[in-house]
């Protein structure tokens, strides 16, 4: 179990680190959306350029700041995952439905990234088709396998409850 | 469940407690009781050989399938 308490404590500080800074994250971002002066200041969030001095720029901002939260959402569920873990309780309700919940936000996290990737290439006039790998489906594999692994948790846990049941 | 164990009949007609029985088989009171209560998933091959072996009977006296739908 020292992989799992490896990892508790990278997942533990990624979290810490991300309570202190979304907060004035969030303050920062709303002041500049709210601010009428232009800022020429450019902004990268989430691998993302984002350009705030028209209505699409703003709109990718918030959009980047919700996947934001999205994502740190899931993060905390992710510790309430390895917590159950390290307290051996691992094929349980609780785990599969964590499981499953953290899959359903990083979906939706990613195709919010596709959103926002658009709407930052929209607004710069570039229609293009791309192929290749990108964020949106590593964000959407990664999801989904959390999804898969949901739903094998959730036999597991039948075949825990035949074998328990097996006199 | 559809299989029914009538054990309780099984224990009334040898005159037996279940803690006697459970002793003799080798299993906990408990899992016996998940036995009598139906809870039980499945039955071992060598639970059932002990059940039968101390009751003096056949499998099927204790097994009984009951279609639920009727």
């Amino acid at each position: 179990m020292k992989k799992l308490h490896l990892l508790k404590t990278i997942v533990d500080f990624i979290w810490i680190m991300s309570l202190f800074c979304y907060p004035l994250i969030l303050v920062f971002a709303v002041m500049v959306l709210i601010d009428k002066e232009p800022f020429d200041i450019p902004i990268t969030m989430m691998g993302t350029h984002v350009d705030i001095n028209n209505t699409w720029g703003k709109l990718a901002l918030a959009l980047c700041l919700a996947n934001f939260g999205l994502l740190l959402y899931a993060v905390y569920f992710f510790r309430k995952l390895l917590k159950s873990f390290s307290n051996r309780e691992i094929f349980e309700g609780t785990t599969c439905h964590l499981l499953d919940k953290i899959g359903t936000l990083v979906m939706v996290s990613s195709f919010i990234y596709l959103l926002t990737d658009l709407i930052s290439n929209l607004k710069h006039g570039d229609i293009s088709i791309q192929f290749g790998y990108g964020p949106f489906l590593y964000l959407l594999a990664l999801g989904l396998f959390f999804k898969v692994l949901s739903e094998v948790f959730t036999m597991a846990k039948t075949m825990k409850e035949e074998n328990e049941l097996t006199i | 469940m559809p299989i029914i164990l009538n054990l309780d009949v099984m224990l009334a007609k040898r005159k037996m407690r279940s803690n006697e029985l459970a002793e003799k088989i080798g299993i906990t009171t408990a899992n016996l009781s998940i036995l009598k209560t139906g809870k039980a998933k499945a039955v071992r091959f060598s639970t059932l050989e002990a059940i039968c072996e101390v009751l003096e009977c056949q499998p099927g006296d204790i097994l009984e399938y009951v279609n639920e739908k009727n």
